[in-house]
């Protein structure tokens, strides 16, 4: 049973190895800047037009 | 966990209609089912101010953190459903999205609030991920269309469930119907989650000669981004998304200001107030708009389709300028903005597919549609506008003039770059 748990484990981190190449980078790091940008945005200058953070949809 | 890819080793037999169409089905549900985090939303902002107190801006501050985290996480959302496939993705996010209003259901604090509405956001996004991604692997002969019906499962989605929701907010309380209403969408989420696959290489049918071009390989998330075409059609997706969103804010204004608000307006035996009639129409039209256009654009090609459709848009709202006075004119015209506004949610994730190919349709996609969160951002601005000059007007010539741009843009600068683009790969 050691064994199999050990393929198991192993083949797993394959599987995240085959995630984590420079798309993976890409995609996370536009996420990242997305969020972070939009949140100083809200923070910093909505305030300064518009009551409340308030978005429309 | 197989690793789903449209592109996988071993060829298939291609599948029958009625399992893409079920595939195309499940994926409309999962997005009813999460449509009332968006547009049921507002129904409870009143109810939690009178218990807690805590004031209408500080709680829709908690609807800001769902738009950011169900717009801008959806790229990195999309990426691990293309890999992972959209079963146990879209599984693990019905759980996410009952946790969140279960937690909504029991928050006795604004931060609280905050983190339902975050977790809210990540389930969101990686269903509606995941469903759009689905409908545009799945259909590559009808990819407008299929995206189309599967965004208006979200955009008029909530339409089955304001009336209960607001009926157990009257009789039970808001806790009731955070609770209940959350355990049972996020239930059926993931009982459908369970029949959703991405599609094998061979299962879904190459058309012969389709009326629209399509590339010839699969672009990954880090190439689609160095495309000058993903930034004109970013640049599109923003303005005509802003512009829309600016005029559809002004229309309490305009009506208050025509006072013609409360009017009586009668179109086809129904008879509302012109300002309940104007915004009830724009559930209907608002969804009915997605699917209508993305089939249109599955006959004429995308780019004509954005053409009419933004020139429309923008024609709309410059005529509402100068009949809103008119109540019957304000109600027509109001919705004629509405039908030619929503259909970017089918036009340009079907481009989009189009152009970059379907194994990273979704990341792709996911991609392009954080300009939704770009958009939604620039509508408070438009405030700036209005108090410098003192009414809407400005506003309105702004998201006219956007409008036409982009349609302008649709023909002569979008579609030759595309071409290009498809004809390198």
């Amino acid at each position: 049973m050691p064994v199999q748990l050990s393929q198991a484990s192993s083949q797993d981190w394959k599987r995240w190895d085959a995630v984590f190449d420079s798309s993976f980078d890409a995609v996370c790091l536009f996420s990242f800047l997305g969020v972070i940008l939009s949140l100083v945005f809200l923070l910093t200058i909505v305030p300064a037009f518009d009551d409340g953070l308030i978005l429309t949809f | 966990m197989a690793m789903a890819s449209a592109s996988g080793p071993a060829a298939t037999a291609q599948v029958s209609e009625a399992t893409r169409w079920g595939q195309l089905l499940f994926g409309v549900i999962c997005m009813v089912m999460i449509a009332n985090l968006q547009y049921g939303w507002t129904l409870f902002v009143n109810p939690i101010d009178q218990k807690y107190h805590w004031g209408r801006a500080a709680i829709q501050i908690a609807f800001t953190i769902f738009v950011l985290t169900e717009t801008w996480l959806v790229p990195f959302e999309g990426y691990l459903i293309d890999k992972f496939g959209p079963k146990i993705m879209v599984a693990s996010s019905g759980g996410l999205v009952a946790i969140a209003w279960v937690i909504n259901s029991m928050a006795d604090s604004l931060f609280l609030l905050y983190v339902g509405a975050a977790i809210g956001g990540i389930g969101a996004g990686v269903i509606y991920g995941a469903s759009v991604g689905n409908a545009l692997k799945w259909f590559p002969d009808r990819r407008g269309l299929a995206a189309g019906l599967t965004a208006a499962g979200f955009g008029a989605g909530s339409a089955l469930t304001v009336i209960p929701i607001a009926n157990m907010i009257q009789s039970s309380g808001y806790e009731a119907a955070f609770l209940w209403f959350g355990l049972g969408q996020g239930i059926v989420v993931v009982l459908v989650a369970l029949l959703l696959k991405a599609p094998e290489a061979g299962e879904v049918p190459v058309p012969a000669s389709p009326a629209v071009q399509q590339t010839r390989r699969d672009y990954g998330p880090a190439e689609a981004i160095r495309t000058p075409v993903f930034w004109v059609m970013y640049a599109m997706f923003v303005m005509v998304g802003a512009g829309g969103l600016m005029a559809i804010a002004q229309l309490a204004p305009i009506a208050n200001d025509y006072k013609i608000a409360s009017v009586p307006v009668s179109i086809l035996g129904l008879t509302l107030p012109a300002l309940t009639f104007a915004l009830t129409i724009d559930r209907v039209l608002n969804g009915v708009c997605r699917p209508f256009f993305g089939w249109v654009s599955d006959l004429i090609g995308r780019e004509n389709t954005m053409f009419v459709a933004f020139l429309i848009e923008g024609l709309g709202i410059y005529a509402l300028l100068y009949f809103a006075a008119n109540p019957l004119l304000f109600v027509i015209l109001s919705g004629l903005v509405f039908f030619a506004w929503g259909e970017i949610y089918s036009l340009f994730p079907a481009t989009c597919t189009d152009i970059y190919g379907r194994k990273f349709a979704t990341t792709n996609y996911g991609m392009l549609y954080t300009a939704k969160g770009t958009a939604s951002l620039l509508v408070p601005l438009a405030n700036v506008l209005t108090n410098a000059t003192g009414s809407w007007h400005a506003v309105f010539y702004v998201a006219a003039i956007l409008n036409i741009i982009a349609a302008v843009m649709a023909l002569f600068v979008l579609k030759p770059m595309r071409i290009r683009t498809m004809a390198r790969s």
